[in-house]
């Protein structure tokens, strides 16, 4: 009988066959967390199962930070490690270096469960999304008074738009997590805040769960205030992150897409007041063209052409009314002296005294009218006048200048002031030069009436049938100016300065030219 | 009041957000031209009112930072030390 081993050395030498067998080395098993415990230096062991059989499986620490979740009971995984033995125990293990989630895991299967059945009732339509406030004044946040995230958004808010910032704290992972993140957002909603951001760190699945608890997405879709997600990491999406209004990958992520930048909202101000400005200088330049246009209109040559153009008008209109009034009396004149050669003055002087009053009534209508026409000339000229008032362009343009120089007080007064230091007297003096040929045609207007009615005066027919003349009408008053307007046997009727004559035609007589 | 202390009155109410969107509104009208010089000068006064109102906004570095929780006496508030 060979030497009994003790224990410790038949456990070992099963440790070392165990250890030199490729067969149970570096392999993958499958099977599902049960009897999970966490040691507090970070160790994690549990048994994994199948239908049949099970092993106990220890992961270490070290290899634990290489898994990306958190191990939970019943969740079904694939293992790698190898089989060992623990000599003190004498029980064999896995010892585990990864693991990898296999087939879909409770927690897993109901976060789809959960998120297909929310999507089916329309919590993520993107129509239900609320609009950011584009400059909040308060921002509420639901996260650990504790945590890096209330940190984060303090100091990536502290270069944006100025906002307060309230926290309601909150329990973000464990138990009874999901009840604090939901009152947390009820009490903000109900305080009244600009936005809200509801958000955690980074972690496992697991970690995350409270976001992905159907109260907390409802207590997010029934907030009246909008609201930014910010949990975990880029990759991962929690239910809240669906059915906030906005997610953001991050809390430093959060407070950027929620506050704009201090200074690109400066520039933006500058922006908006250099567009201001060009505007401005533009509608003042268009003004100085159109001072250039006023200018041109009132140049003194054209001002005297305009003046001349009037003038000739006038003169015009003298001209014919005057001609029109001396063919009229040199015709009955004419006519009167050959009347007065062949017919008794005395039987038709009756009907001619009423003529003359017809003709009298006539050239005092035709001097009224002259007159009339020259007071309405007189009012537009006066219209014009007060138009171009100097004292009121000046004082126009002094106010215009008073604010002018105001505004511009930091952009450019000194260019302001010359600008319109320089429209203003050349205004004045357009203005004043404007008046005054204004005033000029004024004279030269009221002179020629003047001497216009003098003349008239000179030509009253009345004073002409004094002399002897008569005028020679139809039976129905026309006047008769000429031989051929007359035939042998007509009756015509003769009015002298007394009186009219009725008379027959015997004979007539055309003149030679 | 003249018109334009009225309207210091009516901007120094205005959220930030309001100023801006009437500070972009006025700048457009002004851009789209067809204004008269007086129009002109009143939308350029207003604007420069706009503006001085959304810059004391943002220079007004005071921001509070604070912790509301509900308790059995209701909502409370306190300040949170930071930094």
């Amino acid at each position: 009988m060979a030497e009994p081993l003790t224990v410790t050395q038949l456990n070992t030498r099963v440790r070392a066959l165990l250890s030199s067998t490729p067969d149970v080395r570096d392999i993958w098993v499958s099977g599902e967390i049960s009897n999970l415990t966490r040691a507090s230096s970070g160790h994690y062991y549990f048994v994994l199962k199948d239908a049949t059989g099970e092993v106990r499986c220890a992961l270490f620490a070290r290899a634990k930070s290489r898994v990306d979740f958190e191990p939970r009971e019943n969740m079904k995984v694939l293992a790698f490690g190898s089989a060992d033995l623990y000599i003190q125990r004498g029980s064999y293990q896995f010892i585990v270096e990864n693991m990898r989630r296999s087939g879909i895991g409770e927690l897993y299967q109901a976060y789809v469960e959960l998120k297909n059945r929310l999507e089916k009732e329309g919590l993520f339509d993107p129509a239900r999304k609320k609009p950011l406030p584009k400059y909040p004044r308060r921002i509420g946040v639901v996260t650990s008074e504790t945590g890096a995230v209330i940190h984060d958004i303090i100091t990536t808010s502290a270069s944006r738009f100025p906002a307060d910032i309230i926290l309601a704290p909150a329990q973000v992972q464990g138990e009874g997590a999901a009840a604090t993140i939901v009152s947390g957002i009820r009490l903000l909603d109900r305080v009244g805040v600009d936005v809200i951001i509801v958000g955690r760190g980074g972690g496992s699945l697991e970690d995350l769960w409270p976001f992905n608890e159907e109260s907390v997405a409802r207590a997010i879709s029934e907030c009246s205030t909008p609201i930014v997600s910010a949990v975990g990491h880029e990759t991962d999406f929690t239910i809240a992150d669906f059915v906030a209004d906005v997610r953001a990958p991050t809390p430093t992520g959060a407070a950027a897409i929620i506050l704009r930048d201090r200074s690109e909202i400066r520039s933006q101000l500058n922006r908006d007041m250099a567009n201001a400005e060009r505007a401005l200088r533009s509608v003042l330049d268009r003004m100085r063209a159109s001072f250039d246009v006023l200018d041109a209109k009132l140049s003194p040559e054209r001002a005297s052409r305009d003046l001349d153009l009037r003038s000739m008008s006038l003169d015009d209109w003298w001209g014919r009314a005057d001609r029109s009034v001396r063919s009229g009396l040199s015709d009955r004149e004419h006519r009167l002296a050959l009347l007065s050669s062949r017919i008794s003055v005395a039987g038709a002087s009756q009907d001619v005294d009423s003529r003359r009053r017809a003709l009298e009534d006539t050239v005092e209508r035709i001097r009224r009218a002259v007159a009339d026409g020259m007071t309405t000339r007189s009012n537009s000229l006066a219209v014009l006048d007060a138009r171009v008032s100097p004292m009121a362009a000046v004082r126009d343009i002094e106010s215009r200048r008073t604010r002018l120089e105001a505004i511009y007080g930091r952009a450019s007064p000194a260019d302001a002031a010359r600008d319109l230091r320089d429209h203003r007297a050349r205004l004045d003096s357009l203005f004043a030069r404007a008046s005054s040929a204004s005033l000029e045609i004024y004279r030269s207007s009221s002179s020629r009436l003047e001497s216009a009615s003098a003349g008239l005066a000179s030509l009253n027919p009345t004073r002409v049938m004094e002399r002897g003349y008569g005028i020679i009408l139809r039976p129905d008053g026309q006047v008769l100016t000429s031989v051929s307007d007359m035939l042998v046997g007509e009756k015509i009727d003769i009015r002298l300065r007394d009186g009219t004559a009725r008379a027959a035609v015997r004979e007539i007589t055309e003149d030679r030219r | 009041m003249t018109d334009m202390e009225q309207y210091r009155a009516e901007v120094a109410e205005m959220t930030f957000e309001r100023s801006m969107e009437e500070l972009e509104k006025l700048v457009d009208e002004l851009e789209q031209g067809g204004v008269d010089l007086d129009r002109s000068l009143e939308i350029y006064e207003r604007a420069v009112v706009l503006r001085d109102h959304c810059r004391a906004i943002l220079d007004d570095g005071q921001r509070r930072i604070q912790k509301i929780m509900e308790t059995a006496d209701g909502v409370r508030t306190e300040d949170l030390p930071v930094e």
